[in-house]
């Protein structure tokens, strides 16, 4: 069997490892004393909120693009902080003390994912419904034109089709309306992919 | 006696026996008899399942088996659906397609998940296949519409094209056109993950003269107000995805949908509704009570709709609908739907910090309570106790599949604060026939005590977040005597759990390890100690050799092989060779 071979490579299992392996905190017979204290260490070590230093040597999931972990709104005045931060359609990523959200967590499959972004977490989106969350009256998200050394903030509820907003981006940065053909509108998602707008239907 | 009997019949007949025998393992069981019998299976197996496409070679496969008819073939590991698998790691079907061209002309089924299949793959299968029926293409990528219109444009005999969640590039609807006016074998159609306007014209034709069409899926792009046109065509449909349902409200397409809906008698399964308008819902309530299956994993409807929608359908055996639900959904759910076999609750805001919903352990109690035939369970909530653990698992002991998932990792009991480790312990206990389990919360090394004891027939095991040390780990590979597939990320699980039980991987089909503390050191020593493991380090960080041997890798993946060492491997992916101690000194 294979398995003999791996203890000649390695001090480890014996062939008869299944009863008692001599390997420090490796212990299978550990009576349920020895098991409870281990689980309070362990408890406390979850209290600290899963530190990086917790397990230094664990290479953490790290996300494929760094987002700046701010909220599309973060500037808005101290009186519409509260509206959105209820807003969870812009909780884009979590601020969990770590700077960046768990790739791949939770498990939605990407394909889920592409659609939550527009109706799942949009309370703002599904305007009228009654899911309990304050709507926000705003929706202000920033735009960034290549090119362009300044952003604009504008708010998407002011608008009613991609038309629309295009037309006012257009104005805002300076361009004439004809150019709008040369530009795609993109967005990141919350896996911090760029996807185009255009490819998601409208929605007031 | 065995030996008498076998050789008094002629090789006919046994193989005139054996054709009755479907399932891929008593198939397999047969051809371990005798030579004999090896030999006459071989010859007469008409269909196959690869669960790994590098677990054997397109070679040995056709080789062994020379006259398949069906093959169905699986590329990435299942964490690729949640991005944990770089982009470009592999699982490609090319070599296979190639491979089966020449040997399998009569092949006529293809079935492939999570592989890479490129246009030229596509094309290949439209040229050298004379008789093909079945492209399933579920969770791939790599091609485009137009190697769906080579498919359209000469497979004559195509029963089934279903493309369930692939990515597909988007280059024109009008591959669809490509099948020619005599068409008309079509039976189910799945075209719901592409993203661009299909040519309704031609998929009206289509679905005119195809008159065994049973199931059509349709993308997000078909107008509600077309749906009817298409309904009137096909009375006949037994499962319909619908496109959109954002129209505003006319009178006109509301009727004329009743209307069409209404003549669709042997309808069972419904799903789509994007963007659905609450409004248009009435319009399917006069063939809920018919339906038997109904997917609103997409479909933004609230708590209130949902429940009038589902108090229609007393018949439903499967359900897949978002979160919006809400525990006073289920309990509509729990004493309407009687039959009710599998539910999936997925989130609908699966990132957001706080509850958008009113949907609690609570739910899943009251189902597993008003649903005795339930088997099956994907759950999204943010809140679990062990009581409520231990209630579903008392009302439901015949689950197959129980997976859960809180949100936020490592969440406590929210009653006790303790782990949930008594919760998941009475589950496995109590549903011997446990097939699938994924866990999620506080759990220590005792809850895969308590899975390694009971989860005897446990075969598929997702783990994050959990456990404390090797112990946990070793508890599984060491209890689980039928588990084939693993799946573990963000574990403190290591080498001494995985090295005592290297022989255990060899009789599974993967397992997948993504930060947890596996190092490099132990990774090189299971690769050479045992030849038959491809063990894969995928490190996007660079060569592995750059760091200590006890450094920790990314991500580890390890699966039996008969066919050694995969010559795909991109350069972030580096196999532990049974000589790679040599080469390394070289």
């Amino acid at each position: 069997m294979p398995m003999m071979e791996l203890q000649l490579g390695l001090a480890l299992p014996t062939s008869n490892f299944h009863i008692d392996i001599p390997i420090e905190g490796f212990d299978l017979n550990y009576n349920h004393q020895g098991f409870v204290s281990c689980n309070k260490k362990k408890k406390r070590k979850c209290g600290q909120a899963f530190s990086e230093q917790d397990i230094v040597t664990v290479p953490k999931t790290l996300p494929l693009l760094l987002w700046n972990n701010r909220k599309p709104n973060d500037e808005d005045d101290e009186s519409n902080k509260d509206l959105f931060n209820n807003d969870t359609t812009y909780n884009f990523i979590k601020n969990d003390g770590e700077g960046d959200r768990v790739v791949g967590w939770p498990p939605v499959k990407a394909w889920k994912r592409r659609l939550i972004c527009f109706h799942g977490g949009g309370r703002a989106v599904e305007n009228g419904c009654s899911c309990g969350g304050r709507i926000s009256r705003f929706m202000h998200v920033k735009v960034k034109m290549e090119g362009m050394a300044i952003a604009r903030k504008i708010d998407l509820n002011l608008h009613t089709s991609f038309n629309t907003l295009t037309h006012t981006l257009m104005d805002m940065f300076g361009k004439c309306q004809e150019d709008s053909l040369n530009y795609k509108l993109t967005y990141q998602d919350r896996e911090g992919d760029w996807l185009l707008a255009q490819d998601v239907p409208w929605r007031s | 006696m065995l030996r008498r009997m076998a050789s008094s019949f002629p090789e006919e007949v046994l193989e005139h026996v054996f054709s009755f025998i479907q399932s891929d393992t008593d198939r397999n069981v047969i051809s371990m008899v005798c030579k004999s019998w090896y030999e006459i299976e071989r010859w007469c197996r008409r269909k196959i399942f690869v669960g790994n496409c590098y677990a054997v070679s397109p070679r040995l496969v056709i080789r062994r088996f020379p006259d398949v008819r069906s093959i169905e073939l699986k590329g990435k590991p299942h964490f690729a659906d949640f991005n944990l698998v770089p982009e470009g790691w592999g699982g490609y079907v090319q070599p296979w397609i190639a491979a089966m061209a020449t040997a399998y002309p009569w092949l006529e089924e293809i079935r492939l998940k999570r592989m890479v299949i490129t246009d030229e793959s596509l094309e290949l299968i439209a040229k050298s296949f004379k008789n093909f029926k079945v492209l399933v293409l579920s969770s791939c990528e790599g091609f485009s519409t137009d190697g769906l219109a080579a498919i359209a444009g000469n497979c004559r005999n195509l029963r089934e094209l279903d493309l369930r969640e692939s990515e597909v590039e988007d280059l024109s609807g009008h591959w669809l056109t490509h099948f020619p006016d005599t068409y008309t074998s079509l039976v189910s159609l799945n075209i719901s993950c592409l993203l661009s306007e299909v040519s309704f014209s031609a998929l009206e034709r289509l679905v005119g003269r195809c008159s065994n069409l049973r199931s059509l899926r349709l993308n997000r792009t078909v107008p509600l107000e077309k749906l009817a046109n298409l309904l009137h065509r096909a009375p006949q449909l037994a499962e319909l995805g619908t496109g959109a349902c954002q129209a505003e409200l006319r009178p006109d397409v509301f009727s004329n949908l009743v209307g069409a809906l209404s003549g669709c008698k042997e309808l069972k399964s419904l799903s789509g509704f994007w963007d659905v308008v609450p409004v248009y819902l009435p319009a399917v309530y006069s063939i809920c009570p018919g339906l038997t299956t109904l997917n609103l994993s997409y479909a933004a409807i609230q708590s209130q709709d949902l429940i009038k929608l589902i108090s229609q359908c007393p018949n439903l055996q499967r359900l897949w609908v978002l979160d919006y639900i809400e525990d006073a959904g289920l309990d509509v759910l729990a004493a309407t739907c009687k039959d009710l076999q599998e539910l999936r609750v997925f989130p609908s805001d699966p990132f957001g910090a706080e509850p958008n919903v009113l949907l609690t352990e609570q739910g899943l109690v009251t189902v597993s309570e008003g649903c005795p035939k339930l088997r099956s369970v994907l759950y999204f909530c943010r809140q679990m106790s062990n009581a409520a653990l231990m209630t579903i698992a008392r009302n439901q002991p015949n689950f197959t599949c129980f997976r859960l998932c809180i949100i936020e990792p490592r969440t406590p009991d929210y009653l006790t604060l303790e782990p949930l480790d008594a919760g998941f312990g009475a589950i496995v206990e109590h549903c011997k026939d446990l097939r699938r389990l994924s866990v999620s919360g506080l759990l220590t090394d005792r809850a895969f005590d308590y899975i390694g004891t009971h989860a005897k027939k446990l075969e598929m095991l997702s783990v994050a977040f959990a456990g404390d040390t090797d112990l946990g780990l070793h508890h599984v590979l060491s209890g689980c005597e039928n588990l084939r597939k693993l799946e573990i990320r963000d574990c403190p699980f290591g080498d001494k759990a995985l090295l005592a039980n290297a022989a255990k991987l060899e009789t599974m089909r993967s397992l997948w390890m993504s930060s947890c503390n596996v190092s490099y050191g132990a990774c090189k020593l299971l690769g050479q100690k045992m030849p038959r493991l491809n063990v894969e380090v995928i490190d996007e960080r660079g060569p592995p050799e750059t760091r200590p041997e006890s450094c920790p890798v990314e991500k580890l993946y390890i699966y039996r092989s008969l066919a050694g060492p995969r010559t795909d491997m991109p350069d972030f992916v580096w196999t532990m060779e049974e000589d790679s101690a040599i080469q390394q000194l070289s």
